[in-house]
């Protein structure tokens, strides 16, 4: 479930710790707040994931001139369905990849926000209590 | 070197992955990325197409791939270069066209999953050549990672 809130109010009642350097104005005003709330992440491996595949693009791309798309660069695409993910997996950049993980999302992992004119893509503002430990591997 | 207008971002993960564009001549193309290895220059496989058969694809009823292997005979394929704020592009003989470019069968587009900006008609599942005038002559929001 996703349940829209403003950042002051998740930030007032969660109190978060992110797990980024946070630009100003970031997460957006504007967020929702996942509770047991499925996503989906591409990974290059079948049955197993590591950091790499938690990158965000700024961690890639540490110099590159984002101006104010930083706060998208702090964040992770993630997409909200299997479906999505499995659609995502046929495109050209992604012909390496050969898995899909699974996360569920709760309040203290972070916000999320639909962006973008493809409904179906989120960022995703993780907090350091955000694990990637035992995440499910959904193999193609 | 021909140069593009992006119209709208049909598909985004981490960046854009496929997006609409219009040529100087107002003749869209769909554009999809297959190579990111320069941080400075992603490179896209373009096709010009019709509006009969933009609305086809966007409405899911062609998939992706074929818009590229059985393109239209009068629509050429590109390889587009999209910098910081430019986006060029240059004819592409079909016989230049490779496997690592394409994507895999299957890809077809929910038009339910567009965030529909347009003004002419948001129930409408079809794009129009207004549509697409409108579009490149509003002004984009930053609301999300443009190309």
């Amino acid at each position: 479930m996703l349940v829209q809130s403003k950042i002051y109010d998740y930030i007032t009642k969660y109190k978060p710790v992110w797990g980024f350097v946070v630009p100003d104005n970031c997460p957006p005003q504007d967020i929702d707040v996942p509770t047991n709330q499925g996503f989906y992440r591409l990974s290059r491996k079948k049955n197993s994931y590591n950091d790499k595949d938690f990158l965000t693009k700024k961690q890639k791309n540490p110099d590159d001139p984002w101006g104010d798309l930083i706060i998208y660069a702090v964040g992770l695409s993630l997409v909200l369905g299997l479906e999505d993910a499995k659609a995502e997996i046929k495109l050209p950049k992604f012909k390496g990849f050969k898995g899909i993980i699974e996360l569920v999302l709760n309040p203290t992992d972070g916000v999320v926000k639909q962006t973008g004119e493809y409904k179906r893509h989120y960022t995703f503002w993780f907090t350091q209590a955000f694990s990637t430990d035992n995440l499910k591997m959904i193999g193609l | 070197m021909k140069t593009i207008k992006l119209v709208e971002i049909l598909n985004y993960y981490e960046v854009p992955q496929i997006f609409l564009g219009v040529n100087d001549s107002g003749i869209p193309c769909v554009c999809t990325l297959y190579d990111d290895t320069d941080e400075d220059c992603f490179i896209y496989v373009g096709v010009e197409i019709s509006m009969s058969r933009l609305n086809e694809l966007l409405c899911g009823k062609i998939d992706l791939r074929n818009i590229y292997t059985n393109h239209e005979q009068k629509c050429s394929l590109l390889r587009v270069y999209v910098r910081y704020q430019s986006i060029t592009a240059e004819e592409m003989p079909d016989s230049d066209l490779e496997e690592r470019m394409l994507p895999e069968d299957g890809y077809y587009f929910n038009p339910e999953h567009f965030v529909k900006k347009s003004s002419a008609d948001k129930k409408s599942l079809y794009i129009t050549q207004d549509d697409i005038d409108q579009m490149i002559n509003s002004k984009k929001t930053k609301d999300h990672p443009q190309v």
